[in-house]
């Protein structure tokens, strides 16, 4: 099973999961992931522990687990 | 004796006394207290402003059965409160929880241990190499380190949703370590 989080103010954050293997998951997930990147969100791709991460522009079914954070500002 | 009218509001009552008296409260109160029947040790503001504009002061006497309302009423405002603060605070328990799992997840081991014995953790840019140091925070709360470690400057940039620090944390160290010309795009360095 892979998963996506996604910073939310309300929730903390909300949890994605899909199977690779089952094209509706994958297809509602990827649907969610454009979305959210169309409003200014990053995406990183992240390994286990803070290892192996990477941004990414482009669902990856295959990802272990994604990550988007909201559009950033200067403060 | 400075002269004075009887109206009806405390303004006009105050522009007559001053624009014909001496002008000043205290020399007002001093005339009056002196020289009428109100004494200022000995009465009270209702008294002052019955005699003052010759209308009574409104008072409402409130009956026991009203003041049961009244108190039950407020009983229940204040239990109302006290449930949605308790609320409130469950749900933002729950959130810091999520958001502080969330950090734990994107950090080493190290950095962790760092968060919770320092109240920071540092990590390295992997496109410059550039170390930079995250606080506790929101906002103001990063630090670029020279070589030695030092800080040298700080960076400031965040989320535009109000997440919670750790998730704010958590989107920061991100961009630092792998977007990091979109950092330089967006925040001040001062």
């Amino acid at each position: 099973m892979s998963e996506m989080r996604i910073m939310d103010v309300e929730a903390g954050d909300l949890k994605v999961i899909w199977d690779a293997d089952n094209q509706e998951e994958v297809d509602a997930a990827r649907a969610q992931f454009d979305a959210l990147l169309k409003k200014g969100y990053f995406a990183y791709r992240v390994g286990e522990k803070g290892k192996k991460a990477e941004q990414i522009k482009k669902f990856d079914p295959e990802a272990e687990k994604i990550i988007l954070s909201p559009a950033v500002q200067g403060g | 004796m400075a002269s004075y009218y009887y109206t009806a509001t405390a303004t006009t009552t105050w522009a007559n006394w001053t624009s014909s008296g001496t002008g000043t409260a205290t020399s007002a109160w001093t005339q009056w207290a002196a020289t009428d029947t109100c004494q200022s040790t000995s009465t009270t503001a209702y008294v002052v402003w019955d005699a003052w504009t010759g209308y009574e002061a409104v008072t409402t006497k409130e009956s026991a059965e009203e003041r049961r309302i009244r108190e039950t009423h407020e009983a229940e405002e204040r239990k109302e409160r006290e449930r949605l603060a308790a609320e409130r605070a469950t749900k933002e328990k729950a959130r810091e929880k999520k958001a502080r799992q969330l950090l734990r997840e994107v950090l080493t081991e190290e950095q962790d241990k760092d968060l919770d014995k320092k109240g920071y953790f540092e990590l390295i840019s992997v496109g410059s190499g550039q170390k930079y140091r995250i606080n506790k925070g929101r906002s103001r709360n990063i630090n670029k380190l020279d070589k030695d470690g030092k800080v040298c400057g700080i960076v400031c940039f965040h989320p535009r949703d109000y997440l919670h620090d750790y998730d704010t944390m958590a989107a920061q160290k991100l961009m630092l370590e792998y977007n990091e010309e979109q950092v330089k795009k967006v925040a001040n360095f001062s």
